[in-house]
């Protein structure tokens, strides 16, 4: 109502003024007069607002006297409360769609192991043999390749001794993390970092491994990393990438629990437990 | 007055069309699709048929390490078991997920023209699945005569699912069933080479591929 009222008003001003240019005057007028008058409503924030200016500036203009009566609203008013409001919707939703394009593109592959600095990877093929006799392995720790028939357990198993590599492969095959580290570079504290990655946690296991050229090295299924230090982040990289990832290691699901081995582990040095291994028949009963 | 209304109106009107607009760009953008796979899909085929034969092996080989003298026979059966039983897991989650049945429907109907060529002579079983007579004989086995037709079947087994696996690393729509069943191949053929010397160094002989 005080807007209709204003604008019934308008006829009084004088000609000479711009509507534009007394609109803003006015709005200044108003503006003092409301500090008094209105409580400092800002005028035009609200509509409410714009609504309890109207005391305000008949006050104003009372007071003033003689002063032609400053009217208000001339024209078509800026309708703010719908700019504000348009506007917060238009960010609202660009926000939302914005979020959601950013959510729908980030499904991105996660981390590979390429992405680990400074490691190497290789190409055992699945289905390696089950063997019972020693291997010669290419790498030190090894990495892939045929290996025993019993697997080291891997299920947070903490290896005070080092243990034969054929088993520890197989343990690799079922997607498990080795680490390994030189025990004349790391003991005390650094041992007991190394065993807090391990502790309590599945398809991880630490061992001694003698002469090994880095003071700690972590192997995966066709995964390699030489590490000089315990702090070393890429630790943390490398088994989160590595640790059971279904891409990178052949028997997808496969257990790591093997009660026996943990109790009474085979050591390095040690024949297999199962010399047929599966494979290589020795003095087995010929067929028929 | 009627300059308000038809703000508000305006408004009204501004605000669906954002609101029509942002709802168009998410259907576009296919978020909130139901992107799983279908009843009668591979992937869903796969992770019903593969769940049953896988469950077969997990039952002899769990048989076997109860019953057998022979550790390397125990170990391998405890390999078979466990890693089977993890698989079938991954599978039942997946057809949860999917909101789909856990229970096969018409065997082996997602493997396309290889089913009907594979099921011919098999009595509606999928390939390479032990008869109920064959899982009497050998609950009734001891001793050199059960491991031996332990890993016969289980050869047989491991040949049967080896196709199915194929199949679906080739032909599936996830990711991660592609990956599964890939695993699945490669672990069970290469299985089949020890499980046959083994089967040779015991004096058997393999039965009939599937």
């Amino acid at each position: 109502m005080a807007n209709s009222r204003s604008r019934k008003s308008a006829p009084k001003r004088p000609a000479s003024a711009g509507t534009r240019g007394q609109r803003f005057g006015d709005g200044a007028t108003a503006g003092s007069a409301g500090k008094t008058k209105a409580g400092g409503t800002k005028a035009g924030n609200t509509k409410s607002g714009a609504a309890k200016s109207g005391p305000g500036r008949s006050g104003g203009r009372g007071g003033r006297g003689g002063r032609t009566a400053p009217p208000v609203r001339v024209g078509q008013p800026k309708p703010w409360g719908m700019i504000a409001a348009t506007v917060a919707v238009i960010l609202f939703a660009g926000g939302a769609i914005g979020y959601a394009v950013y959510q729908a593109n980030s499904k991105a592959p996660p981390a590979t192991a390429a992405d680990i600095g400074e490691i190497t990877e290789f190409e055992y093929t699945p289905g390696q043999e089950h063997v019972g006799t020693d291997v010669t392995y290419d790498e030190s720790p090894p990495v892939g390749g045929p290996h025993d028939l019993i697997w080291a357990d891997c299920d947070g198993a903490v290896y005070d001794q080092q243990i034969r590599s054929e088993n520890a492969v197989h343990s690799m095959e079922h997607g498990a993390v080795w680490i390994t580290y030189n025990p004349d570079d790391i003991s005390g504290d650094d041992l007991s970092v190394l065993r807090g990655y391990v502790q309590d946690q599945a398809h991880i296991f630490l061992s001694p491994y003698a002469d090994l050229p880095s003071p700690i090295s972590l192997q995966s299924w066709n995964h390699q990393l030489f590490i000089d230090a315990v702090d070393d982040p890429r630790i943390n990289d490398f088994i989160q990438t590595l640790r059971q990832n279904p891409a990178e290691y052949p028997e997808v699901g496969a257990s790591c629990s093997q009660p026996e081995f943990l109790s009474d582990p085979v050591l390095e040095g040690e024949q297999s437990r199962t010399p047929q291994g599966g494979a290589v028949v020795t003095d087995a009963p010929a067929a028929p | 007055m009627t300059s308000r209304r038809w703000r508000i109106g305006l408004g009204a009107l501004v605000a669906s069309a954002l609101i029509a607009i942002g709802g168009a760009g998410a259907v576009i953008l296919g978020l909130g699709g139901n992107q799983y796979p279908a009843a009668e899909s591979v992937d869903a085929g796969f992770s019903r048929d593969m769940s049953v034969h896988h469950r077969q092996a997990v039952l002899m080989a769990g048989l076997a390490r109860d019953r057998t003298t022979d550790p390397q026979v125990a170990v391998i059966a405890y390999d078979i078991e466990t890693v089977q039983l993890n698989q079938v897991g991954q599978m039942q989650g997946w057809l949860s997920l999917w909101g789909l049945s856990q229970s096969t429907g018409e065997p082996m109907s997602w493997m396309g023209e290889m089913s009907g060529m594979d099921m011919t002579g098999f009595g509606g079983r999928m390939p390479g699945m032990a008869t109920a007579e064959q899982l009497d004989e050998l609950r009734a086995a001891e001793g050199n005569d059960f491991d031996v037709l332990f890993l016969q079947l289980m050869i047989r087994h491991h040949q049967g699912g080896t196709g199915m696996a194929e199949y679906a690393a080739e032909h599936a729509d996830v990711y991660a069933l592609r990956t599964l069943a890939r695993s699945i191949a490669e672990t069970q053929a290469a299985e089949i080479a020890t499980l046959t010397d083994m089967l040779t160094a015991r004096g058997g002989t393999p039965l009939s591929a599937p």
